[in-house]
C-alpha cells in the first residue's frame, strides 16, 4: 500500500498541478476574450474568462517564483509577490470596468513582471541556477502577441476558434518547441551533468563545433567502439528488418484470416495477444526467457536438439538477433489487423470478374488485392518505420547488457550513462533531421499534407 | 466484404430459412483470392498454420503466468510446460505484500489520469475549432501539432530533463505531469476532428435557433454525440501514459529518504525488480500478471472501437 505521506504528496502536487492548469487556461483565454472580442456580447461563460485571467496570472506567477530549494508551498519571497499581484489585480479590474486600451496596458505590465518573475524566479543567486534564459519566454509573449493583434482585426465569431486552440498550441509550444529551441542553445554549449545546475557552461561556435564534430569523428558509447556511422548502421539495418517482417507477417496472416472458416474470431483475438500485452512487461518477459540457461528459448532449442545454443545476451550479434526477433513478435499484429481492415473493404466483385477473364490466384493477388490495399499499407508502413526507427523500448529492455544500440538508445546513454548533456542535445539534433529528410521525402511523393488537414 | 449483408440476401433468396445454406455456397475471398473451393488439404494448410501462428502469440504470455506459480524453490528450471509441478500463488502473495507494489500502481494511476483529463481537455476544444472554423492560421496551425509527433520523446527527454531539474520539479509528480501532459494531443486533436466533420453541422444551428450560444451548442450538442470519440481519445492518452518507461526512468524515479522505499510508476519498478533475475523471477512474473489482466481485458474490451476511430480519422482526415 502506498504510505500516507506519499498520498498526501501526491494529492498536493496534484492540486498545485491542477491550480496551474487553470491559471494557465485562465490566462490565455482571459487575454485572448479581452483583446479579441470588442466587449462583453458573446457568452457569459467568457465574460467570467477577464476577472479569472488576472487571478490565474497572479497565481501562476506566485506559484512559479517558488525557491527551487525550499520545500514550502508557499515561502516568503512568494508571499511578497502574493500581495503585489492582488493589489494589482484590483487596480486592472477597476481599469477593466472603464477602458479597453487601459486594461490592456495593465494587462501587459502584469504578464511583463510575471514574466520576469519567472525567469529571476524572486531569489538573488537564482539568476545563475536558472539558465533558462528570458528571450524564449519574451518569444512565447511576442507570439500570444501577434494572435492577438491577428485576432483584434478578425470577426468575434473567429476570436472563439482562436481561443479555443490556444491552450493546446501553446502548451504544445511551451512543452515542445521551447525544450526543442533550447536543445539547439544546448549543443551550443559544454554542458555537461557537473555544471549544468550549478554552474555556467559556456556557449560559443567552437563549443558546437567540438560538439557536433565530437559526434562524426569519436566513438561516443562507454563500449568505445560505437560511432555515429556505427549506430546509424545498425538503426538502419533494425528498422528494415523489422518494417520487412512486420509487413510480411501481417499481409500473410491477414490473407490467411480474409475467409470464411471456423475459429476466424479466435484465432483473430490470439494473434493479437501481443499487440494487447503492455509493451513493457512483454520486453521484460523476454529479457529473462533469453536468459541462456533458464530461459525458454534457449530450452526449447535444446529440446529440439541444438545443442550448442547462443548466449544472447553477452554475444552482440545474437544480441541484435534477439530485439529483433522481440520486435517483429510485438510488431506483426498491429500490421495484421490493420490489412485486414483493408482486405476486407475489398468488393468481392472484382474478383469474380477477373476470375471470369481466367485469372489466376495469383494474378489476381497482383493486380487487384496488391492495388487496393496499398492506400491502407502506405501511411502504416511509414508510420511503422518512424516507430521502429525510434523504438527505444525494446532495444533498452530486452537488451540488458547494452549489446545493441540504435540511435535512440546511444542518445539515452550518452546522456543518462556519460552525462554529456551538450553531445546528447547536438546528437539528438541530428536524429532530427535524419527523421526531417525522410517526412520531406515521404510528403514529396505522396502529394503534400492535404490529406490531413482539409476537411 | 466478409459478411454477406442481410438484407442483399432477402433480395436473392426466396425464403429467410434457405439463408444459411445460401451463405456457405458463396465464393469466398481466399489466399490468392481465387478459392472458390479450397482443397480439403489446403485448408488444413491454413489451419495449421493459423494455430502455429496463434501458438508462438501465445506461448509467450501464458508462460508468465506459469512463471508466476512456480514454487519458490522450482523458479529456475528448464521445464517449457507452462502449468509447473506445485503451482502456488506465494509469487502473488510476495508481490502484494513485501513489495511495494501497490505504490508504483498507486502513482501510475495518479499520473495517467491527470495526463488523460489535461490531454483529453485540450484535444476536444482544439479539435472542434479546427473542424468547425475558417480561421487565419487553420491549416497551419493543423500541421504544427501534427509536426510535434515528428519529435521523438527521446529527444526531448534531455531539454526537459534540465528544465524540470532546474526547477526542482524532478521527482515529483508535477514534473512527470508536465512532461506527458502534451504528447498524445496533436494525436487526440487528429482523431477528433475526424469524428466531429462526420456530425452534420445541422444540430448545432438548430440548437443556436433554439437560443443557445457557439459554446452552448459545443458543450450540449457535441459532446454528448463525439463519446466514442472522446473514450478513444482518452484512452489513447491513458495506455500512452500507463505504458511510458524512459521518462519516468529518469525523472519519476527517486528512494523516500526516510522509508527507502522506491517512488516511482510501475514500469520503472518492475524493470528494477527483474535486475534481479535469479531472485525476483516469479515474483516479476507475478506483478506482470496483476497489471496486464485488467490492461489487456480493456483492450480487448476496446479494440474494435480503437481500430474503427483510427480509420475514421485517416479516412475523413
Amino acid at each position: 500500500m502506498p504510505s500516507g505521506q506519499q498520498v498526501s504528496t501526491a494529492f498536493a502536487d496534484i492540486g498545485r498541478f491542477i491550480l496551474l492548469f487553470v491559471a494557465f487556461i485562465a490566462v490565455v483565454e482571459g487575454l485572448l476574450y479581452l483583446v479579441v472580442s470588442n466587449g462583453a456580447k458573446e457568452n457569459r461563460v467568457l465574460r467570467l474568462f477577464a476577472p479569472l485571467a488576472l487571478a490565474g496570472l497572479g497565481a501562476f506567477a506566485v506559484l512559479s517564483s517558488r525557491n527551487p530549494k525550499s520545500t514550502d508551498l508557499l515561502d516568503s519571497g512568494q508571499l511578497k509577490w502574493l500581495i503585489i499581484f492582488v493589489v494589482a489585480e484590483l487596480l486592472v479590474a477597476g481599469v477593466i470596468a472603464g477602458f479597453k486600451a487601459a486594461a490592456l496596458v495593465g494587462i501587459g505590465v502584469i504578464t511583463a513582471v510575471a514574466m520576469y518573475n519567472f525567469n529571476f524566479n524572486g531569489s538573488a543567486n537564482s539568476k545563475e541556477l536558472l539558465l533558462i534564459n528570458e528571450w524564449p519566454f519574451a518569444l512565447v509573449a511576442g507570439v500570444a502577441m501577434f494572435l492577438m493583434m491577428l485576432g483584434a482585426v478578425m470577426q468575434p465569431r473567429v476570436s472563439m476558434a482562436y481561443m479555443l486552440i490556444a491552450p493546446s498550441v501553446i502548451s504544445v509550444a511551451l512543452l515542445v518547441i521551447y525544450p526543442f529551441i533550447y536543445t539547439i542553445y544546448l549543443s551550443f554549449t559544454n554542458a555537461t551533468r557537473n555544471n549544468i545546475v550549478f554552474g555556467k557552461p559556456e556557449f560559443g561556435l567552437d563549443q558546437a563545433a567540438n560538439n557536433y564534430g565530437r559526434i562524426f569523428s569519436a566513438p561516443l558509447l562507454s563500449d568505445g567502439n560505437s560511432g555515429f556511422f556505427n549506430l546509424l548502421g545498425i538503426t538502419v539495418l533494425w528498422t528494415v528488418i523489422n518494417v520487412a517482417f512486420h509487413v510480411l507477417g501481417g499481409l500473410g496472416l491477414a490473407l490467411l484470416l480474409n475467409r470464411e472458416m471456423r475459429f476466424k474470431g479466435i484465432y483473430r483475438t490470439i494473434l493479437i495477444l501481443p499487440w494487447a500485452i503492455p509493451g513493457v512487461i512483454a520486453a521484460l518477459t523476454f529479457q529473462g526467457e533469453f536468459n541462456s540457461q533458464y530461459g525458454f528459448i534457449n530450452n526449447f532449442l535444446r529440446t529440439i536438439g541444438f545443442q550448442d545454443v547462443p548466449n544472447w545476451h553477452t554475444d552482440s550479434t545474437w544480441a541484435f538477433v534477439m530485439v529483433c526477433i522481440v520486435n517483429i513478435w510485438l510488431g506483426i499484429p498491429f500490421m495484421m489487423i490493420s490489412i485486414l481492415g483493408g482486405l476486407q473493404s475489398i468488393s468481392r466483385e472484382y474478383y469474380e470478374a477477373a476470375e471470369i477473364d481466367g485469372a489466376s490466384g495469383w494474378q489476381q493477388f497482383r493486380a487487384i488485392t496488391i492495388p487496393l490495399v496499398q492506400p491502407v499499407m502506405t501511411p502504416i508502413i511509414v508510420l511503422g518505420t518512424v516507430w521502429t526507427f525510434n523504438n527505444f523500448n525494446v532495444i533498452y529492455l530486452v537488451d540488458n547488457q547494452g549489446k545493441t544500440n540504435i540511435l535512440v538508445t546511444g542518445l539515452f546513454r550518452i546522456f543518462s550513462e556519460l552525462g554529456r548533456y551538450a553531445v546528447a542535445a547536438a546528437f539528438s539534433l541530428v536524429i532530427f533531421v535524419l527523421l526531417l529528410i525522410f517526412a520531406i521525402i515521404w510528403i514529396r511523393f505522396n502529394g503534400g499534407l492535404k490529406g490531413v488537414y482539409e476537411s | 466484404m466478409a459478411q454477406t449483408n442481410p438484407s442483399q440476401m432477402q433480395s436473392t433468396v426466396a425464403q429467410p430459412a434457405q439463408s444459411q445454406t445460401q451463405l456457405s455456397v458463396k465464393p469466398r475471398t481466399g489466399f490468392f483470392q481465387s478459392t472458390r473451393g479450397d482443397s480439403p488439404f489446403k485448408r488444413l494448410l491454413i489451419h495449421i498454420t493459423l494455430i502455429i501462428a496463434c501458438v508462438i502469440a501465445a506461448y509467450p504470455c501464458l508462460r508468465v503466468i506459469g512463471v508466476a506459480l512456480r514454487p519458490g524453490d522450482k523458479l529456475l528450471t528448464g521445464d517449457l510446460w507452462f502449468i509447473p509441478a506445485g503451482a502456488t500463488l506465494q509469487s502473488f502473495d510476495n508481490v502484494l505484500t513485501k513489495k511495494p507494489f501497490w505504490s508504483w500502481i498507486f502513482n501510475s494511476m495518479i499520473i495517467t489520469l491527470s495526463v488523460t483529463l489535461v490531454g483529453v481537455v485540450l484535444a476536444c476544444t482544439a479539435a472542434y475549432a479546427f473542424s468547425r472554423f475558417k480561421f487565419a492560421g487553420r491549416s497551419s496551425g493543423m500541421i504544427f501539432l501534427l509536426a510535434n509527433q515528428m519529435i521523438p520523446a527521446t529527444m526531448l527527454i534531455v531539454p526537459i530533463y534540465i528544465m524540470l531539474a532546474r526547477l526542482g520539479l524532478v521527482g515529483s509528480y508535477v514534473g512527470i505531469i508536465f512532461a506527458y501532459s502534451v504528447s498524445a494531443v496533436p494525436f487526440s486533436v487528429w482523431v477528433l476532428k475526424g469524428y466531429y466533420d462526420t456530425i452534420p453541422r445541422d444540430l448545432e444551428e438548430a440548437a443556436e435557433v433554439d437560443g443557445t450560444t457557439k459554446l452552448g451548442a459545443f458543450w450540449r450538442v457535441i459532446v454528448p454525440l463525439s463519446t466514442p470519440a472522446l473514450a478513444i481519445a482518452a484512452l489513447f492518452n491513458f495506455t500512452q501514459a500507463w505504458n511510458e518507461y524512459l521518462v519516468a526512468s529518469l525523472i519519476f524515479n527517486r528512494v523516500d529518504t526516510t522509508t527507502k522505499a522506491q517512488i516511482t510508476t510501475w514500469p520503472v519498478g518492475f524493470q528494477t525488480m527483474i535486475g534481479q533475475f535469479t531472485s525476483e523471477w516469479g515474483n516479476f512474473a507475478a506483478a506482470s500478471v496483476l497489471v496486464a489482466v485488467p490492461v489487456m481485458a480493456l483492450f480487448f474490451y476496446s479494440s474494435r472501437w480503437l481500430v474503427s476511430g483510427l480509420t475514421l480519422g485517416g479516412v475523413k482526415g
